[in-house]
């Protein structure tokens, strides 16, 4: 009898980052990717965001929001790619390359709070 | 209304086609003829050579299945009045290979069916009962949904992800394995998650969920994928957390 | 199980490299999936943006004005319609997939949806309030 899956690890991480992506996302790339930007909202000063991002709870959130979007984005890549271009006989380079390219992207987010 | 509608039936001879064909037939449009109505006046009149399933009529055996105009229908239920001016294109199911015509070769599906185990197991040693199982309406609703299903594997014809990795498990055997998961007279989940939780599993589902659109009774097998795959996960996780406890 | 009979050969098919363009619904499938690169993307800028805060003033005025170039604007734009996207099909799919019962009983999506969107919108707030300096 061949043995019960790992899968379940990337895809409740998966699940984990698509709470985060759904809940926390659209309001970010609203502010900080249009409003913002065009003019429409006043820009926060850079002393108060320091002192928002110096606050260990910002920086927990922050690394939540990173590190899951980016697990969440590396499993489904994984499974886009294969589905959308055929190319299930490539899955584990697919999972090597989206799953490392994750996991590079969260060491970069420890790097950068801690 | 139209005294005639076409039929373009797709044609496959394994001895001698390389590659499947249409052929066009002209059929009498009568009002509640269905397309397998259709089909079977093509084989009584016109040629006897057109090869399809059917049995029931009546949308219970299963074995109708075909693709009409692209869609997954049982067609002793599709209205050839629905297709209205036509032509009406009927194709075998997909990914499977074809035999014959509008037959397709079911092994596959067959072997993944036996794989899940859809019959009530029973622990070794389990007490017998005195009489029969007693089951609540409540009981019976759990598993309700799932029990419907009657293999016309409509499904596996939707499932993209079934046509580009034959391994996967697939929708209808989810379905009807889940559906003894929830049967309260059951104690086999255990053994099913082991077939299920695989890599050739419930994993490579993403959630297109056209085998439930398509199913002519109503079954969720999509559902029944992600309820696996949430059983998986917990069962993997408590494994982690303490490695062979509980057992 | 090979069978013993078949000296025919069965016709065996391959999907359409295409086969996303030929229902609506695989469309769809695919164009929710394709929002995972965005998420992608955004953390990026995310990653660009904290390390620009914590470098300095300069470097954060430098990361407002690369953001407002049009061509920006029209990425995230895009970006957030995608999102959206995801957010509202994950709403409509985690009730069917995971909160299909409460208290052992089978609930309707609306009842495990609705309090998604209430959640959603909490967070909005709550985070915009921070962003922007309210609290
Ligand atoms: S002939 Fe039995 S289901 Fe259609």
């Amino acid at each position: 009898m061949a043995r019960r899956s790992a899968e379940s690890l990337p895809w409740s991480l998966f699940g984990a980052g698509g709470f985060m992506v759904a809940f926390f996302f659209p309001i970010h790339i609203l502010l900080f990717g249009i409003l913002i930007p065009l003019g429409l909202i006043a820009a926060p000063t850079h002393t108060g965001m320091l002192a928002l991002v110096n606050h260990p709870l910002t920086r927990l959130y922050l690394f939540g929001f990173c590190a899951l979007g980016l697990l969440h984005a590396a499993h489904r890549l994984r499974f886009t790619l294969s589905d959308m271009l055929r190319l299930k006989h490539l899955d584990t380079l697919l999972g090597v390359l989206a799953y490392g390219a994750a996991l590079v992207g969260v060491a970069v987010t420890i790097d950068l709070l801690i | 209304m139209a005294d005639k509608i076409t039929l373009e039936v797709a044609r496959y001879s394994p001895e001698q086609d390389g590659e499947p064909r249409f052929d066009r037939y002209e059929v009498p449009l009568i009002e509640n003829w269905m397309v397998l109505d259709a089909l079977n006046y093509i084989k009584d009149q016109l040629d006897g050579t057109v090869t399809f399933r059917w049995s029931c009529r009546m949308g219970i055996c299963g074995s109708c299945g075909m693709v009409v105009n692209g869609h997954e229908r049982l067609t002793c239920e599709t209205l050839l009045a629905d297709y209205l001016p036509g032509p009406i294109r009927v194709e075998p199911l997909r990914h499977f290979p074809v035999m014959r015509d509008l037959v397709v070769d079911l092994s596959d599906f067959m072997e993944k069916l036996e794989r899940v185990k859809p019959w009530i197991i029973r622990q070794p040693g389990a007490p017998e009962p005195s009489r029969e199982f007693i089951q609540t309406p409540e009981q019976l609703a759990e598993y309700k949904q799932y029990s419907l299903c009657i293999n016309c594997v409509l499904c596996y014809s939707a499932c993209p992800v079934y046509g580009l990795d034959p391994h996967f498990i697939g929708p209808a055997a989810s379905a009807l394995s889940l559906r003894y998961n929830l049967d309260s007279r059951d104690q086999g989940a255990e053994q099913r998650l082991d077939v299920m939780a695989q890599h050739d599993g419930v994993w490579d589902c993403t959630v297109i969920g056209e085998c439930s659109v398509v199913c002519p009774k109503h079954v969720d097998p999509s559902l029944a994928i992600q309820e696996y795959k949430i059983s998986a996960t917990k069962a993997w996780f408590k494994n982690l957390l303490m490695p062979g406890g509980g057992k | 199980m090979p069978s013993a009979v078949p000296r025919y050969r069965p016709y065996e098919r391959r999907m359409p490299l295409l086969w996303w363009l030929q229902r609506w619904n695989y469309t769809w499938f695919i164009l929710r999936e394709l929002s995972s690169a965005f998420v992608a993307w955004w953390v990026v800028v995310t990653l660009i943006q904290i390390a620009s805060i914590l470098e300095g003033p300069q470097a954060y005025a430098a990361f407002q004005a690369w953001m407002a170039q049009p061509l920006l604007i029209i990425v995230n734009i895009v970006s957030f319609i995608f999102i959206l996207f995801h957010t509202l099909s994950w709403f409509r799919l985690v009730p069917q997939a995971m909160l299909p019962r409460i208290g052992g009983k089978r609930t309707s999506a609306v009842m495990t949806g609705a309090p998604m969107y209430v959640v959603w919108a909490v967070a909005s707030v709550v985070v915009a309030c921070f962003a922007l300096g309210v609290f």
